[in-house]
């Protein structure tokens, strides 16, 4: 928001109706629906990437019941793996009362190309029910899924560490909050590097197929595309190329995860970051 | 709002007599914009100023003109600065920069709409010929308060048992506008279900904070390698990031971990966020 109007509305519009006022100024990029952004009471998980050519994926799952009441809240904690065309592929379910669990994921049977999977919490008790007894209000909050994976690489007793991609999926991945908005240009400060190569995988947190355009600037714009199903994933694989690159997308924030020497002969420097 | 753009420490292992060096690469260019928003984009020349902390006072180290869309980068082992020193670097549309101050100058920003994520930089860590890299940023907002509270936990280290080529760091980091802030401050670390053995360290504002986990493990007594413990501050906020590394096969990670305010989302999150602060940190 402009630092004008967000003062403006910081003196003169009460805070919560603020919030709603902000929310249909910042239309144009609010990640979210703008309906959800002020209503919604549901969970929501981000969405993370499945990446079938590592040696191993571990999930570090948080416990949101347990750090809120402090005790061992028992929970079961669910995946739910998508292929790359976005289709149901499988579940794993981890059972755990503790406030953070380390996960080792089995991830979808057979898979040989990137795909993406969601975090989801089942439980006795609901989140609301637990901390409703504090308000006098009803209140519009719900879970956020966060979590993080650990990929390793062959032969590394050290993975690399990477929290979800943007999500807001809810109801098992049935309800998605994420939307497409203005054409955004996101341009990470990354400076990619002719000797190594990268895998740049995208997913789609949508309820519609989402184009994407991948710009390398260089001297000339070298453009790639992307189509995208709903809950889907794509990578695109880089070599020989130095310099930074522009994503074109209705997404108003479109980041890949950038797989850095996933596999192949150049083994080592492995990386993964959330650009 | 602007960023700053902190260089992280260098990490020394006297034991292991390795270094893992510290660099920190940035770019002009507007990060996000809604695409018809391009003709709002700078597409002239910016300044990049690189502070030290030195003492009380913040001193110019240098200042590099960079071009729209050229990257610049910064490495700690080529200035002249400690191992830990504090390092910041700003954008500038204009060269005007003071050659030292009390407070760090506010810096300009490239944003031109209200389109998602903070102005960023790569903030990378070097070991014999690998790099790990996070896209990170320290918000100018978060370096004028001079108070807040910090509540964060481990759960990323890596400390496997059998190996001694290992090893995890927390890195903590404040950075404050006024160079006089440099207080000592308390960290409680401690193993949640048992609350009342914590172990008590020292910070500092405007500092890097570089705790190596395995001691955390061992002085609290942790059966379980990747027992998670929980990390918190009444007086400061830092940002936490976590380093791993396996000397072995040169092989580093650096990720940071939310702060508790992501873990709910809706209007109301924060009176909800609330509780666990209460529970945690005041109590």
């Amino acid at each position: 928001m402009d630092h004008k109007i967000k003062s403006f509305f910081k003196k003169n519009i009460p805070g919560p109706l603020r919030n709603i006022f902000s929310v249909i100024y910042n239309r144009g990029s609010n990640p979210y629906s703008s309906k959800s952004s002020i209503f919604s009471q549901v969970n929501i998980s981000d969405f993370f990437v499945w990446n079938p050519h590592v040696e191993k994926i571990d999930f570090i799952a948080e416990n949101i019941r347990a750090l809120f009441t402090g005790e061992n809240v028992e929970v079961l904690h669910c995946f739910k793996f998508f292929s790359h065309e976005g289709e149901f592929l499988s579940e794993e379910k981890y059972k755990s009362n503790d406030f953070f669990s380390r996960i080792p994921l089995n991830g979808p049977p057979k898979s040989s190309f990137y795909s993406s999977f969601i975090h989801y919490i089942e439980a006795e008790k609901s989140f609301h029910k637990l901390v409703k007894i504090f308000f006098k209000n009803k209140l519009f909050f719900g879970e956020q899924n966060r979590g993080y994976c650990i990929y390793y690489p062959k032969n590394s007793l050290v993975g690399s560490a990477v929290h979800g991609n943007f999500g807001g999926i809810a109801s098992k991945g049935k309800n998605l909050l994420a939307r497409q908005r203005l054409f955004h240009l996101y341009t990470p400060v990354y400076k990619f590097e002719s000797h190594n190569s990268y895998d740049l995988v995208f997913n789609n947190p949508t309820s519609s197929k989402i184009n994407i355009q991948i710009i390398l600037n260089k001297n000339s714009e070298e453009i790639h595309h992307l189509q995208i199903n709903s809950l889907g994933t794509k990578s695109f694989k880089l070599e020989n190329f130095a310099g930074s690159i522009t994503f074109r997308s209705k997404l108003p924030i479109c980041r890949p995860l950038l797989f850095k020497n996933v596999n192949g002969l150049k083994s080592v420097n492995f990386d993964v970051l959330h650009t | 709002m602007p960023s700053y753009f902190p260089l992280l420490p260098s990490i020394c292992l006297h034991s292991l007599n390795k270094e893992i060096k510290s660099s920190t690469t940035l770019l002009n260019n507007t990060n996000n914009l809604k695409e018809f928003n391009q003709s709002r984009k700078n597409l002239k020349s910016i300044y990049i100023g690189t502070y030290k902390l030195s003492g009380l006072i913040w001193e110019l180290i240098s200042i590099k003109k960079c071009k729209y869309g050229e990257f610049f980068d910064i490495t700690r082992n080529a200035i002249n600065v400690k191992s830990n020193q504090m390092v910041v670097s700003l954008f500038k549309i204009q060269d005007e920069f003071p050659t030292s101050s009390r407070i760090l100058p506010k810096p300009d920003s490239l944003r031109v709409d209200s389109s998602p994520v903070a102005e960023r930089v790569s903030l990378n860590y070097h070991f014999e010929g690998t790099t790990t890299s996070y896209l990170g940023e320290y918000p100018y907002e978060m370096a004028n308060i001079d108070k807040g509270s910090f509540w964060s936990f481990d759960a990323l280290k890596e400390i496997p048992i059998t190996s001694k080529s290992v090893k995890s760091f927390l890195i903590l980091m404040n950075i404050n506008r006024d160079a006089e802030k440099q207080s000592e401050v308390n960290l409680d670390i401690y193993n949640p279900h048992q609350k009342d053995e914590s172990l008590h360290w020292k910070a500092r504002q405007n500092s890097f904070t570089v705790i190596n986990l395995e001691e955390i493990n061992k002085a609290l007594n942790s059966e379980k390698i990747h027992k998670t413990f929980f990390i918190q501050c009444k007086s400061c906020n830092f940002i936490p990031m976590f380093l791993s590394v396996d000397f072995n096969n040169k092989q580093l990670s650096l990720e940071h971990t939310h702060p508790p305010h992501s873990l709910l989302w809706g209007r109301d999150r924060l009176k909800v966020i609330k509780l666990l602060k209460d529970r945690w940190i005041i109590k």
